[in-house]
């Protein structure tokens, strides 16, 4: 029934109106018949009627589902009322959306990586199992063969254990062999993590270790869509890694990934599963490569297990104090493993952006503040003119909420852009690889938080207008001094903190954008410019013999050399921020014999003829590797400067003797000569004492190859490729990547944290500047009554325009105090992630001050700048 | 400011006796908005004054609970018109609201008459 007049109304509506014009004419003539003029007659009949287009609505509401129609009138009448007010609501809606935006991405990025569970069933139980080298050495060092196995057999707080080794394999059988990432791996690993295959099944714990005869691996997901077709007819075929056959026993689900960077020998994500054997002589072996899990038993907490360890681990070093003498053992939870790295920063991220929402929330508040007496007057009039007080406030919250929905969507499509961002800059392999969306709840949260801060805010004037009777506000006028005085305190002291804080984030970006500078212009002690890196890795059954493997570098670096565009080329054992460089300690010839365990320890590293000249390492005395000595051992070692320094301190090393405890038979090396120091282990890191040997003392089964090009290194790289599978054709070579791109991976994760905290700073100083803006221009507003006065009482504009900027830059000055004091606590907490940076620099803090109160006056200088524009008799006409 | 205040029960009351004027004037036959407003005021010796702007907006709440009806016609003079007529339904409602109204005015009655006597 109601449907039916709903959707005729219109047509009822005008009926009705043609109704009371008959009404009208009829009473006018009745009138006209008792003698008056026709226009009197027709007047008096409109005022006996009443006005007619309240009666039309009054009878037009019955037709309408009364809440629909008003939603619809006050949503019609909010939107204009918001393109009036045009700077208002687009500040509003920047402010929402990067208040909502900004922390719904970077919450959905800490969520997955810190606050999800781990998807393996096991995770809380799972710890790695680390050595430690005692005093204040390595906290977390792989560990031997010999060590795991008596960890395994003797402890008594782990269900089971499992020993890790991340490798690199040939893949072979295909087209074009493949440099795969692999890992050997105990049986009891995957029933450790409690995941199952996805396809097939994973390798039986407690399966013989020395069943050697049939050697399995278990898939990735990926490997097998990519190699394997998706076939499920792959189960129990075999397949080849560095020419050995293995059995192919399962398929990984899509998406599981195990991968502990810390001390791995091979820096990309494991693809490929395979059972590891120890044979009767690595059972014995002290060689430390292996990296370690354990299942706790249930009633075992982490503390308990590690006290027991550490026992065990005592023991074990009282009965070889050779092997074991200062070596302890520290366990880690398997997610503090995976995240340690990184949650420090997240969390700094995580607290930056809920300062970012503390901030919008405030300007969200004193935008609908300073609003708040405009919009009494309006109501008022709104109220005077007969317009309920419930009808009154409902439309004002319409208004705010149609506001803060325009914020919310806008929110939700910069949070979507903020998270690609985040995506398309974070380094690799930072972000879980599957999709991720985002977080819904968080979104919800962070709108709902904003907004109701929105119409908390936005409301007032309506209730205000409700408690007080039309008349004051109207009376008021829009300029008495007195009006809002209460709710201009609340406003200042927003504004103030909404400074504050923008300084604090400020100064926190400041200090990581100074440290990352710090950290980018630190030199590598080598020149990164125009070199190619490349990684080549022989299969095991081939080049058995060292002169093989020497003959065919020889001859690679040959055929490279000759490359149109190659200046020189050479190759090394471990490249500079790879992460990884053997190890060992040295015993100086004619100095008191020492246990290995009490050497001085170096890195060693091996590398072929014309290494340093290649990548730009100055040769500080003495000579560096020739021709020759590519091809046979010949006892000679090239060391760092601060390898020269540390064991002779006041003698001249070259001709000098030291045995570096690297083979199974150790002789003396002679020093021949001395190069600069290389920043191995990151821009970040410590040099340490480096020996390199000519690539036949060691012959490793890999070598990286360093390639200096006149132009772009990318341009060389097809050539590269023919030419490796020229020398031989079964010899693939993987991570072809310029240096430079090496260097920058390397700092990638903090370039990334202080990108990120650097937008939050913008953001947040923005927003700040916003409110010191809106503050001053509506305190402007406010008093444009009194400066008129003030001014036709002979006062000077330029004088009223000085005071106004005075009350602004006064709060501004007091957020920048507080925002110093806050400061200088809360940055101690970066001490950790700055380099070479002081989190307490009075440079910065002086600069960051400086630029804010800079910036806020410019603002209050904009806002205030209407003053020269007032006309002192329009506006005292105006009341 | 507008009558925010005033108490709901004098509202319905007035509501509710500007429908019982309505359909009785409607009783002699069909009429239009004009007509029955002069007729109320006729009736009542002038004492009632029926706000024309709230005329309307009852008349369409009757129809709208279909207790009259409506039509458009030519008034005496020729001029167009909406006529409305009573329907059974307004007829009974009348009725009903007419044995109300006298309960009521009973009611009132009795309350106001033993406090004139004592004072």
């Amino acid at each position: 029934m109601i449907w039916k007049r709903f959707f005729k109304r219109r047509a009822r509506r005008e009926e009705a109106a043609a109704e009371l014009e008959a009404h009208l004419e009829r009473e006018a003539a009745e009138n006209m018949e008792r003698g008056m003029a026709r226009d009197e007659a027709r007047r008096a009949a409109h005022i006996k009627l009443g006005n007619t287009t309240r009666i039309l609505s009054e009878i037009s509401e019955q037709d309408s589902f009364g809440g629909l129609e008003t939603l619809w009138h006050d949503l019609r009448y909010g939107a204009r009322m918001l393109v009036k007010q045009r700077g208002f609501a687009l500040v509003s809606l920047i402010t929402l959306a990067l208040g909502v935006g900004a922390n719904t991405a970077i919450f959905t990025v800490v969520d997955a990586l810190l606050i999800r569970p781990l998807p393996f069933p096991n995770a809380n139980r799972v710890v790695v199992a680390w050595e430690r080298r005692m005093p204040d050495g390595e906290w977390q060092n792989v560990t031997s063969p010999a060590n795991f196995l008596q960890w395994q057999r003797e402890n008594t707080v782990f269900e089971r254990m499992a020993a890790i080794f991340n490798d690199s394999s040939i893949l072979s059988g295909g087209d074009i062999p493949e440099q795969i990432a692999t890992a050997s791996v105990t049986p009891d690993f995957f029933s450790i993590l409690g995941v199952n295959a996805a396809i097939g099944r994973v390798f039986v714990p407690g399966q013989d270790e020395n069943a050697t005869a049939n050697p399995e691996a278990v898939l990735g997901f990926e490997v097998w869509q990519r190699h394997f077709a998706s076939s499920a007819t792959v189960l129990g075929t075999k397949i080849t890694l560095d020419d050995k056959p293995y059995t192919v026993v399962g398929v990984m689900p899509r998406g599981f990934d195990f991968f502990i960077k810390q001390q791995s020998f091979s820096h990309k994500k494991p693809e490929i599963w395979v059972t590891m054997h120890f044979s009767a002589e690595t059972r014995a072996s002290h060689g430390r490569y292996l990296q370690t899990v354990g299942l706790l038993r249930p009633e075992v907490t982490p503390a308990q297990a590690q006290s027991a360890m550490i026992a065990l681990a005592s023991r074990i070093e009282a009965q070889d104090p050779a092997s074991m003498k200062n070596w302890s053992v520290n366990l880690v939870p398997l997610r503090m493993q995976l995240t340690g790295d990184i949650s420090g920063g997240l969390r700094l991220l995580l607290a930056a952006v809920g300062l970012v929402l503390l901030i919008a929330c405030a300007n969200v508040a004193t935008l609908n503040l300073a609003r708040a007496s405009a919009r009494r007057h309006e109501i008022a009039i709104r109220i005077a003119l007969g317009a309920s007080a419930k009808r009154v406030v409902r439309q004002v919250l319409t208004e705010s909420c149609l506001l803060a929905l325009m914020g919310g969507a806008a929110g939700l499509c910069l949070g979507c852009a903020c998270l690609s961002l985040l995506k398309s800059i974070a380094p690799a392999n930072l972000l879980p690889p599957e999709s991720m969306s985002l977080d819904v709840h968080v979104f919800a949260f962070a709108a709902a938080v904003s907004i109701a801060c929105g119409l908390l805010f936005g409301i007032i004037p309506a209730i205000d207008a409700v408690r007080v009777a039309p008349r004051e506000p109207l009376q008021e006028g829009a300029g008495t001094v007195s009006a809002g005085k209460r709710r201009g305190f609340a406003r200042q002291m927003l504004v103030t903190a909404e400074v504050a804080i923008a300084l604090v984030l400020l100064t926190g970006a400041s200090l990581l954008i100074r440290s990352f500078h710090r950290l980018t212009t630190v030199d590598p002690g080598f020149d990164p410019q125009n070199v190619l890196t490349a990684w080549v890795q022989f299969p095991n059954a081939r080049y058995q013999k060292d002169e093989e493997k020497s003959q065919f570098f020889a001859r690679l670096l040959d055929a490279i050399r000759a490359l149109p565009g190659v200046r020189s080329a050479s190759a090394d054992g471990f490249l500079p921020f790879a992460g990884i460089i053997a190890a060992t300690g040295v015993q100086v010839e004619g100095r008191p014999v020492l246990p290995i365990s009490q050497l001085p320890t170096v890195d060693v590293s091996i590398v072929e003829p014309g290494f340093f000249e290649t990548l730009g390492i100055p040769i500080i005395s003495g000579r560096s590797f020739n021709r020759s000595e590519a091809f046979a051992a010949s006892g000679s070692v090239v060391i760092s400067q601060s390898m020269a320094q540390q064991l002779w301190p006041n003698e001249s090393p070259i001709g000098k003797r030291v045995t570096i405890y690297m083979k199974r038979e150790n002789k003396p090396s002679t020093v021949i000569g001395i190069v600069g120091d290389v920043k191995h282990a990151g821009l970040a890191g410590a040099v340490r004492p480096t020996a390199y040997w000519s690539y036949p003392e060691l012959g490793f089964q890999f070598m990286s190859l360093v390639i200096r090009t006149q132009g772009d290194p990318r341009g060389l790289i097809p050539a590269l490729r023919d030419t490796v599978l020229r020398v031989d054709r079964n010899q693939p070579i993987a991570d072809v990547v310029p240096m430079e791109t090496l260097l920058s991976m390397s700092v990638a994760r903090t370039r990334f944290a202080t990108r990120v905290m650097a937008a939050f700073a913008s953001i947040a100083f923005l927003l700040a500047i916003v409110g010191i803006y809106g503050v001053v221009s509506y305190d402007v507003e406010q008093r444009t009554r009194e400066i008129g006065i003030r001014m036709a009482l002979g006062a000077q504009r330029t004088s009223l325009i000085g005071q106004m900027l005075k009350r602004g830059m006064g709060l501004a000055a007091v957020g920048v105090g507080l925002g110093i004091t806050a400061s200088l606590g809360l940055t101690r907490l970066l001490t950790s992630i700055l380099y070479e940076t002081r989190p307490n620099d009075p440079l910065i803090y002086l600069l960051d001050s400086m630029g804010l109160l800079a910036v806020a006056f410019l603002a209050g200088y904009v806002a205030v700048r209407r003053i020269s524009s007032i006309e002192p008799t329009a506006v005292l006409r105006r009341d | 400011m507008p009558k925010r205040g005033a108490p709901p029960l004098d509202a319905d009351l007035l509501q509710g006796t500007l429908d019982l004027l309505i359909l009785q004037s409607l009783l002699l036959g069909p009429a239009h908005g004009h007509t029955i407003a002069h007729v109320i005021e006729h009736r009542s010796d002038e004492v009632l004054q029926v706000e024309h702007g709230s005329l309307y907006p009852a008349l369409h709440r009757l129809q709208n609970r279909g207790w009259i009806s409506s039509e458009w016609g030519s008034s005496e003079n020729n001029r167009k018109a909406r006529f409305y007529r009573l329907t059974a339904a307004g007829r009974k409602q009348l009725l009903r609201q007419t044995g109300r109204w006298e309960q009521l005015v009973a009611a009132v009655n009795r309350v106001l008459r033993p406090s004139r006597g004592r004072a």
